[in-house]
């Protein structure tokens, strides 16, 4: 039974959050109060969660989060995530993580990932959407946004085409060069060049230029070199370079 | 100027899935081609299979060939000669292509799996065959050219949309944001 049982959430809205904010003081968990109020009075919930008198602990947005599914209900999605990440900077990253495990095909998620995550925007998102069918879509959407290092870093961490060819398509080619070598640092066979050729156009070679000097390793350079096998002049070029690289 | 063969990508976020372009040019005698292979089997064997056609189109040695005629059959006999196996699961029958050649004595196009192919010309594209034309004939590999549209006064940029694409005119108004819509950046 939580504190606030006894209470009308239409009537007792101050008390309501005098109790919350008592037991925000003695660390108690919170999810009790909030499970109380989801189950009787969604719109109260709401009221507390985005209203302007909205606690902003952390310990409160962590609770919030565990009636997340109740507040998806009754709120905008993308309005309520936007308000949970402006209340406590410290809680963004999990709002943010909540929000695309749950809607991975958000368009929303694309501002909201720059908001959160700055410079790496798209690492959460992207990251929570492998295996999900927007996954290229999303791909799309950041670099559009121009999310380079988070599509980068994303390439690195699954091995997936798309990311670099999200790249390529958006003419992001410096970055889109450092994602192919990403790409096939994580899964050597992944059919990123074939990908970014039928997101660019047939003549890859101006990308593919932008890739020599992010190689760093043998292994790489000759999964590349076995991709690149319809462009013979770069494949000489990418040949003489890998026989001046150590073996490791 | 250069001659250039342009086939529009289709719409969706990978427009070039088979794409090949090949352009040669040897004393006044020049081709380019652009075309589409292996387009709904899997990405890697369709980059293949566009990778071997523009191989074998490359080593054609022009010095050989006295007029845009032979050059244009030798260009459809150099894609016969290849392994079939190699052009993806339909073994070419699912070819696209428009090819164009300029000699001294004028200019020709031909092309297979058409839709539509228009010149650039005065910032505009202009149409240069109806619906019934036999330049606008079905995909896939053929012995012989279908047939060859002869220009007297060279076009120097011809663009065509595959058979399968919308059957309107591509909307760019410009030749930069035209050839970026057939996959083409310089």
């Amino acid at each position: 039974m939580s504190t606030i049982a006894e209470l009308d959430p239409r009537r007792d809205m101050g008390l309501i959050r005098e109790r919350i904010g008592t037991a925000l003081s003695n660390a108690e968990d919170l999810r009790p109060i909030l499970r109380d109020l989801a189950n009787r009075n969604p719109v109260a919930l709401a009221e507390l969660v985005i209203g302007p008198k909205a606690q902003t602990a952390p310990p409160w947005i962590r609770a919030v989060l565990s009636v997340i599914d109740v507040l998806e209900a009754s709120l905008a999605t993308g309005g309520l995530y936007r308000r949970l990440v402006a209340l406590n900077e410290q809680t963004q990253i999990e709002v943010l993580q909540v929000a695309a495990r749950r809607h991975p095909s958000a368009s929303w998620l694309i501002a909201l990932s720059r908001t959160v995550e700055g410079k790496r925007a798209g690492e959460i998102h992207l990251g929570a959407a492998i295996h999900h069918p927007a996954f290229a879509q999303n791909c799309w959407a950041h670099a559009s946004a121009g999310h380079l290092p988070g599509l980068i870093a994303i390439a690195l961490q699954t091995g997936r085409a798309e990311p670099a060819a999200a790249l390529t398509a958006h003419d992001h080619l410096e970055a889109a060069g450092l994602a192919l070598v990403n790409t096939l640092t994580h899964s050597p066979n992944s059919p990123v060049v074939a990908m970014m050729a039928a997101a660019w156009g047939p003549d890859l070679s101006p990308v593919l230029h932008k890739a020599l000097p992010k190689l760093r390793s043998r292994t790489v350079a000759v999964a590349l070199s076995v991709q690149v096998n319809g462009y013979p002049s770069f494949q000489t070029l990418l040949k003489t370079l890998i026989s001046a690289m150590v073996k490791t | 100027m250069m001659l250039g063969a342009y086939l529009h990508g289709t719409p969706g976020r990978l427009p070039f899935v088979g794409h090949f372009r090949v352009s040669k040019t040897w004393d006044a005698l020049s081709f380019s081609v652009a075309g589409s292979i292996a387009q709904r089997t899997e990405l890697s064997t369709a980059f293949q299979a566009a990778r071997n056609l523009e191989s074998v189109l490359h080593s054609l040695n022009m010095s050989e060939f006295a007029d845009r005629h032979v050059l244009m059959n030798s260009v459809l006999t150099a894609i016969n000669s290849l392994d079939l196996s190699t052009l993806g699961p339909d073994h070419g029958q699912d070819l696209c292509l428009i090819l164009v050649a300029k000699d001294t004595a004028g200019m020709g196009i031909a092309g297979l799996g058409l839709g539509g192919v228009w010149s650039w010309a005065n910032d505009a594209l202009q149409p240069l065959v109806t619906d019934t034309h036999p330049l606008l004939c079905g995909p896939g590999l053929q012995p012989r050219l279908p047939g060859v549209l002869t220009l007297d006064e060279p076009a120097h940029t011809i663009v065509a949309i595959p058979h399968d694409h919308p059957p309107q005119p591509p909307r760019s108004t410009a030749l930069e944001h035209l050839k970026l819509a057939c996959g083409v950046h310089r």
